[in-house]
This record gives C-alpha cells, structure tokens and sequence, in this order.
C-alpha cells in the first residue's frame, strides 16, 4: 500500500489510519448521494451505469487495487507497462499523469506480506458481500408473504432488484481496497 | 482443509477425480434447480412454490459442500462455532444412538492450520475476482432486458440475485474441491496414485 496519494498534482500524506479511514467515509458517502441523486432524477433508468464508472473513478483515483494509480497496489502483482505513446493532453493538464520511472517498476508489485493481506482482505469482501445479497431474497419473499409489510417503499419491485444490483456491483468493485485501507495501521514514514 | 473422514452420497472425497464429479454433479443441480424457478416463476411470477424452492437451493446446496457451515465436505472457513455436534460418546440417546452421517466432528480437526487459511484466503481472491466478472454480466444482463423486454424485468432481477447467492455460496468450496491434490485418508500412508 502506497503512503501517498497524488490527486491533480497535490501529494496528500495517508500514512495516518484515521485520514485513510475518512476517505473510505468520504468515498462510500459520495457514492451513496450519487446513488440517491440519479434515483431522484432519472428513477434509475438508463443512468445506473453512471455507479458503475463513478466506482471505477473512485478506484483509479483514490482506492486502486485494479489500476496503478491509487493507494492500494495492483491486484493482480504484474508491473506496470510503460506505453512509448505520448501521455494524453487532458492528463498532463489535470496533473494526474504519473510516468513509471525504471526504479519504481517493482513498486506496483507486492510482497508477500501484502499479498497474503490481499487475499485475506478479499475472503473478508467475500463474506460481507455473500452475505449482503441475502437481502434481495429476504425482501422478495417478504413482498409475497406479507405485501403490506413493503408497502411504504416507494419504488417498484425492478427498480428495486437493479437499485440493489447496482450496489452489490459497487461493493464488489470497491470492498476490498476499503478493507485494506481501513485495517492498515499507521505507517512508519521512511528515515532519510 | 477437506474432510477426508466425510463422504457425499457414499462416495469418498479423498481422490480427486471423484470430487470433481462432486462438483460437476453440484453445478447440474444448481443448473436444474435455476431452471425450476425460473419456468415457475416465467408462468406464475413469483409465489410460495417458487420461495420454497429457492430456500431448498440457499440451505442444502451450499451446505453439502461446508466451507460455510460445518458438516461439509470442506472445513467450516472460521472454525466451528455450534458445538452440538461435540462430544458425540457423552452424549445420551433415549432409542438407541443414531449414526451422524458425517461422524462425530473434532474441533481441532475443524480448526483451519496456516497453510489452510492461506489457501482459504487464496482461493476467495481467485474466487472474488470471477465472482466480480460474473456479477458485472449480470449487470449488463440486466441491462439488456430492461432495453428490450422491460416487463420481464421483475423475474429477471429475482432470478439473477438467485443465481448470485448460489454462485457467491458455492465457488470458493468448488474451487477448493477442484484443485486440491489427492488426500490420504490415514497420515501414515502416502496419497493414492
């Protein structure tokens, strides 16, 4: 797990658990309004794919784990490549181009502590998540059983099945980079 | 971190071979059991036939396999927990004492070694990573339905977190049965051949 977080050009220090863990807070938060804000809007209808690339955002820029950018490494522990191609114009402007310098090629790569943190990491996102997408079950036996019980919400039984759809996607795509992030204690900073 | 003492249908889980046919004979019953509630609920919606199928599918599938619940072919993941099935020789039976089909359970033997929660850890990554691309094809799935057949959006959704659970149950202990060697059933002796 990287100690710093390079967003449009400003290095934030997350060496401390507690700015990590706010992040995680700011992030799901974000999210979540998103959520409510394209229900509100468009009921969801064609816009749920929005969740989807704010998701994929939020891990490139903040969480990684699936991109080279971001606090946690690459999950899948193969270096980084670096393209001949000329970085993009919208890049260099926002400041988020990062070039791969020779030296830090094994830096995207884990070691053997962080990969077993990985894999414990995401047989914890596992459970939660196998967990969690009980409820859908729960609710359409319960609209069956007893219709009056699920009377006060309002929304129609697809919309509710791809609202939470949606968020069972969203977990899949960011838990465990929040696990890790969350249980990570503070970080030694390196002695010069 | 499989239970070699434990057998499914008679069939010994030691080898293998045999429990790749475990696990090919489980994927042909989820596949049937999806195809029931699907054709149910495709001519009624949803009703009580259809959650009573579902509940038969969510509490014995999964639970034949173990991994997440004792009793299964596969070590309970976080130890066992429920200790009735402890102690089996102080226990007292008013007709007779019935045969537990899976012999009495060791706690020590059900904890997870080093290696094993390793291995646990190892193949939920493995295991997340297809779930995520299979969650992600439902998603699109989805999608699609609600483009063009918009009114079959309410059994779809149903039928899609169904198969999730069932998939989201299953994999890891599926995986785990696939890839582990061939065990021996006596720690003298050296796996069979």
């Amino acid at each position: 797990m990287r100690a710093e977080l390079t967003f449009f050009g400003h290095t934030l220090d997350m060496a401390r658990q507690s700015r990590r863990r706010a992040l995680v807070v700011v992030l799901y938060l974000a999210l979540a309004v998103l959520m409510v804000a394209l229900y509100l809007l468009t009921h969801w209808r064609g816009s749920g794919a929005y969740m989807f690339w704010a998701a994929m955002l939020a891990c490139r820029l903040f969480l990684g784990g699936y991109y080279n950018s971001g606090l946690v490494k690459p999950f899948n522990n193969k270096p980084s490549r670096q393209s001949n191609a000329a970085p993009p114009l919208l890049l260099l402007k926002l400041r988020i181009y990062q070039p791969v310098l020779s030296a830090d090629e094994n830096a995207s790569c884990n070691d053997e502590r962080e990969l077993n943190q990985r894999d414990r990491a995401h047989y914890l996102a596992y459970q939660a998540v196998g967990v969690s997408v009980i409820i859908p079950m729960f609710l359409a036996s319960l609209r069956i059983l007893h219709p009056a019980l699920l009377a006060f919400i309002p929304m129609t039984p697809d919309q509710m099945y791809y609202g939470l759809l949606v968020i069972t996607l969203t977990l899949f795509l960011t838990l465990p980079q929040s696990i890790l992030l969350w249980t990570e204690p503070d970080m030694e900073k390196e002695k010069a | 971190m499989i239970s070699t003492s434990r057998k499914v249908f008679g069939i010994p889980v030691a080898r293998r071979r045999n429990r790749r046919i475990l696990v090919i004979a489980y994927a042909c019953a989820i596949a049937a059991f999806a195809g029931a509630f699907f054709f149910d609920q495709a001519r009624h919606t949803l009703d009580i036939f259809g959650i009573l199928i579902a509940l038969q599918m969510l509490t014995n599938l999964p639970a034949l396999l173990g991994g997440i619940r004792a009793g299964g072919v596969v070590k309970p993941y976080r130890g066992v927990r429920w200790v009735a099935f402890f102690n089996q020789e102080q226990r007292e039976f008013l007709f007779g004492r019935p045969a537990f089909p899976g012999g009495s359970l060791d706690p020590a033997a059900a904890e997870l070694d080093e290696r094993e929660t390793r291995l646990r850890d190892r193949i939920h990554f493995l295991a997340y990573t297809l779930a995520r691309w299979f969650a992600l094809l439902l998603f699109a799935a989805f999608a699609l339905i609600a483009a063009f057949r918009p009114g079959s959006l309410r059994q779809a959704g149903l039928f899609c977190f169904l198969l999730l659970v069932l998939i989201l149950w299953s994999l890891p202990q599926t995986m785990i049965l696939w890839t582990e060697p061939d065990l021996s059933t006596d720690p003298n002796t050296e796996p069979p051949q």
